[in-house]
């Protein structure tokens, strides 16, 4: 599924992510080549079902400088900080 | 003929040696049991009120301590029974009255002693009471936390800003504002609560960072250091009606709920298809908006129930269960989690369990979307590796046909 083929509501719902919301994400790491976006207030995990949508989302968020962090610790936030350009 | 006084003198040693065997022999020993559950005894004081008003009090053991006859400190500190009748003996003695009175006089010093007792003790309560009504006089509700004993004090300022105080209550009634913990000034009243009759807002917060915090309207904060407010207004307005439900939660080590959503809550497993009321249909569906958060303690909302608000609403709908201090996570709560037609979003936690949500037709394709998606395999993989949770699968309730178990 294309971002474009979304209707129009949820485009704009991704899009604010990457635009005014760009800091309340963090971006996990992931090996299947889709990270995982993680909202900051409520650790809670972004599930977007489609696969290539979701590829989507996580480069526009790379690209836009979300945090990104590692989480082979879980609570050692400071550990792998590594601001994406 | 001996004088009467110089009789009232070789008769004293006697007087006295009876009346310190009188209580004796004329009433059973006093028996105190002491509670160190409660903190107290279980019987009144039998010196009466030596240390207050409060005869049950632990007036003067620590506690686990024990004291068969009640009587330790009194003796200890020199006005038991026997030091009183000494002091009685030498009053009289001093003012050359008879013991009786002595006596008599005494007990009046003792209960004029109680009454200005019970007057000051009246007095502070009242002063108490005064001080904790002005200090929550500026406040729209204030919550008291019995866990935390703090009080959550929400007011709303003239330009439509939320304020959320954390109070701690002092001995004397007062209350020490402790940080103030939220202001929300990103606020629209006009925009978000002139729409819908009632809806649900989180307020948030109480956040161990200090300083200005944005609240979204429908949106959803939980974490280990914040605890949530969830407060549904009626109609007539932000902060202007009434609080139909207020909800507290803190770290999972205290669980808790101050005043829990109105309305009967219905035992878990009973839900069929439609026994949604058209109210509740309501409220998960036009009430809230996406990516919110419906907080719903022990109702448990059955695939079918899911199943039907993503029919109305084409959003995927996802159920959680937060668990409880209780023995295999007992005394948790149910949370309700709305995402869009293509994506949800669902806490990490260990303690948190997704029990299913639904795929709308289109989140993969039909007839596809009854598969599990990487992401939600993801979940599970994410929950397992970083928070050791003990969930293993989880089930997709489809538009069609009977939930499907998924494992990572």
């Amino acid at each position: 599924m294309k971002f474009e083929e979304l209707p129009e509501d949820e485009q704009k719902m991704l899009e604010a992510m990457w635009t005014t919301d760009i800091d309340k994400w963090i971006m996990w790491p992931s090996d299947d080549g889709i990270d995982d976006l993680i909202y900051r207030s409520d650790n809670s995990m972004l599930i977007i079902e489609d696969n290539e949508l979701a590829r989507y989302v996580t480069r526009r968020m790379r690209e836009c400088g979300v945090e990104i962090r590692n989480t082979d610790k879980q609570n050692d936030t400071s550990a792998g900080l590594d601001k994406s350009s | 003929m001996l004088k009467r006084s110089t009789l009232k003198r070789s008769l004293r040693p006697i007087l006295l040696a009876v009346a310190c065997l009188t209580p004796l022999f004329a009433t059973p020993p006093a028996l105190a049991v002491y509670d160190p559950g409660q903190g107290r005894f279980l019987q009144r004081d039998p010196l009466g009120y030596p240390d207050g008003m409060n005869s049950y009090a632990a007036y003067h053991v620590l506690r686990g301590g024990v004291d068969p006859s009640g009587l330790r400190r009194a003796e200890s500190d020199g006005v038991g029974p026997e030091a009183r009748i000494a002091q009685d003996a030498d009053v009289a003695d001093r003012q050359n009255i008879s013991l009786q009175e002595a006596r008599r006089a005494r007990e009046q010093r003792e209960a004029e002693i109680a009454v200005a007792e019970i007057q000051r003790e009246r007095r502070i309560r009242e002063e108490a009471r005064a001080n904790r009504a002005r200090a929550l006089g500026n406040f729209a509700s204030a919550i008291c936390d019995p866990v935390a004993e703090t009080w959550h004090l929400i007011r709303e300022t003239p330009d439509n800003v939320i304020d959320i105080t954390v109070g701690a209550p002092q001995v004397d009634g007062s209350m020490l504002l402790v940080d103030e913990a939220i202001r929300d000034a990103g606020h629209d009243a006009s925009e978000n609560w002139d729409v819908a009759g009632s809806r649900i807002v989180t307020l948030g917060l109480l956040g161990k960072e200090p300083g200005p915090s944005r609240v979204n309207v429908g949106d959803e904060y939980y974490n280990r250091q914040v605890s949530i407010f969830l407060m549904e207004f009626g109609a007539s307005g932000l902060l202007g009606g009434m609080f139909d439900s207020v909800v507290a939660v803190g770290p999972p080590s205290r669980l808790h709920f101050l005043r829990q959503a109105p309305g009967p809550v219905r035992a878990r497993g009973t839900y069929t298809l439609g026994e949604l009321s058209s109210a509740e249909i309501d409220r998960f569906t036009n009430n809230l908006g996406q990516f919110s958060t419906t907080y719903l303690g022990d109702q448990r909302l059955s695939p079918a129930d899911l199943r039907r608000l993503t029919a109305i609403t084409n959003d995927e709908y996802a159920l959680y269960y937060i668990a409880g201090t209780g023995r295999k996570g007992g005394g948790g709560c149910y949370f309700l989690s709305r995402g869009r037609g293509s994506f949800a979003r669902i806490p990490l936690d260990n303690d948190v369990f997704l029990i299913y949500h639904t795929h709308t037709r289109r989140t993969l394709g039909t007839p596809a979307h009854t598969n599990p998606s990487t992401r939600d395999r993801r979940w599970l993989f994410r929950m397992r590796k970083e928070y050791q949770s003990p969930q293993r699968s989880s089930e997709i309730v489809p538009q069609d046909g009977p939930p499907i178990r998924f494992t990572e």
